[in-house]
């Protein structure tokens, strides 16, 4: 669906993107965050592309996670997911309300408690600014406005829900995924943005625009 | 001085209230959980200044706006939005309500800082 031009030019808008969004993180965790570069993959249901999802998916998909989703738009519209492995999502809670000051500390907490209202208040606010900053420099780009639902934090085994992902009403799914670390803090985070095949369709002009202008200038 | 925090997260209503307090010591702070409870609060303490998180249950901020102009065409009260939303479009119809400023999510230090200054320097005007 995209060619290499395409996808590299996508990749770099949502690299940037996402390093505004890193920057918010930074802010929020008073931690210097380390990027990489997001895979992106435009992913059908077909059996093919569901080999290259299983391939791509970060390990911690195979394990207990906390998910923050922020649902956007009527014309250019899909949901964005801000994901985390659930034994370090505590912990991030903890770096934000500044009673974590150690790697050691942090390391040998135990990342099985319960969750608390203040654990998900923190994570749904994390998600918040990070898929706000980012879905709102797609609408940015695309010159739309959305309108966002509030956003909403669970915490569930992912192979669980991920099925949804290929039996949803969406015919395809723009998948970006990047790996982040904080300071000593080693951790995995995902963010997965998924649209309908028109909302797809329409980021893609864009680019199509974007490289047009390039070679004419 | 009394500033009300519209805010649907407790954790950062606190965590805001904190950041203006370094600054204004003496200062009263209200909260309020969404735009209609902030609406009501606001007619019950006229504070002078109100900072409106913008995605929230029940009533939003941008709601809140309209009808906090639409009823209070004199008021002496001062808005800041403080939104994780960086959308220009968002931003553009935010201002033409009427806010004293817009500042992106999330308010740090440097951010409380800043809105202080602002702050005083409506106050030195006055």
């Amino acid at each position: 669906m995209l060619n290499k031009l395409q996808k590299e030019a996508l990749r770099e808008h949502m690299n940037i993107y996402i390093g505004q969004a890193a920057s918010l993180l930074s802010d929020m965790l008073q931690k210097k965050i380390i990027l990489t570069t997001p895979e992106l993959f435009i992913l059908s249901r077909s059996e093919e592309d569901r080999a290259v999802y299983e391939e791509m998916k970060p390990s911690f998909f195979n394990s207990h996670v906390v998910v923050s989703t922020l649902r956007f738009g009527t014309g250019f519209s899909g949901n964005a997911q801000l994901i985390f492995p659930r034994d370090k999502s505590q912990w991030l809670v903890k770096l934000i309300l500044g009673e974590a000051d150690s790697s050691e500390m942090v390391l040998t907490e135990n990342g099985d408690e319960e969750l608390t209202d203040t654990d998900f208040d923190a994570i749904r606010e994390i998600g918040n600014v990070i898929l706000n900053s980012i879905v709102g420099a797609m609408g940015n780009l695309l010159e739309v406005k959305l309108d966002y639902s509030l956003p909403e934090v669970q915490a569930f085994y992912y192979p669980e829900q991920e099925e949804a992902l290929f039996k949803g009403t969406d015919s395809h799914v723009l998948v970006i995924s990047n790996t982040f670390s904080m300071e000593e803090f080693e951790t995995d985070g995902a963010i997965l943005i998924v649209l309908g095949l028109e909302s797809v369709m329409e980021l893609i002009e864009k680019i199509n625009e974007i490289l047009l202008d390039l070679e004419e200038n | 001085m009394k500033f009300l925090v519209i805010e649907d997260s407790s954790l950062y209503q606190k965590i805001h209230v904190k950041l203006l307090k370094n600054h204004f010591p003496e200062a009263e702070f209200l909260t309020a959980g969404d735009g209609w409870e902030g609406y009501q609060v606001y007619e019950k303490e006229k504070p002078d200044y109100i900072l409106l998180d913008l995605l929230m249950p029940v009533m939003n901020g941008v709601e809140f706006l309209k009808l906090f102009r639409d009823k209070n065409p004199d008021t002496q009260t001062e808005i800041v939005v403080l939104s994780a939303d960086v959308q220009r479009m968002v931003k553009e119809e935010v201002l033409d309500l009427g806010v004293l400023t817009f500042i992106h999510k999330p308010f740090t230090e440097e951010k409380a800082e800043e809105l202080a200054e602002i702050i005083r320097g409506c106050r030195d005007a006055e």
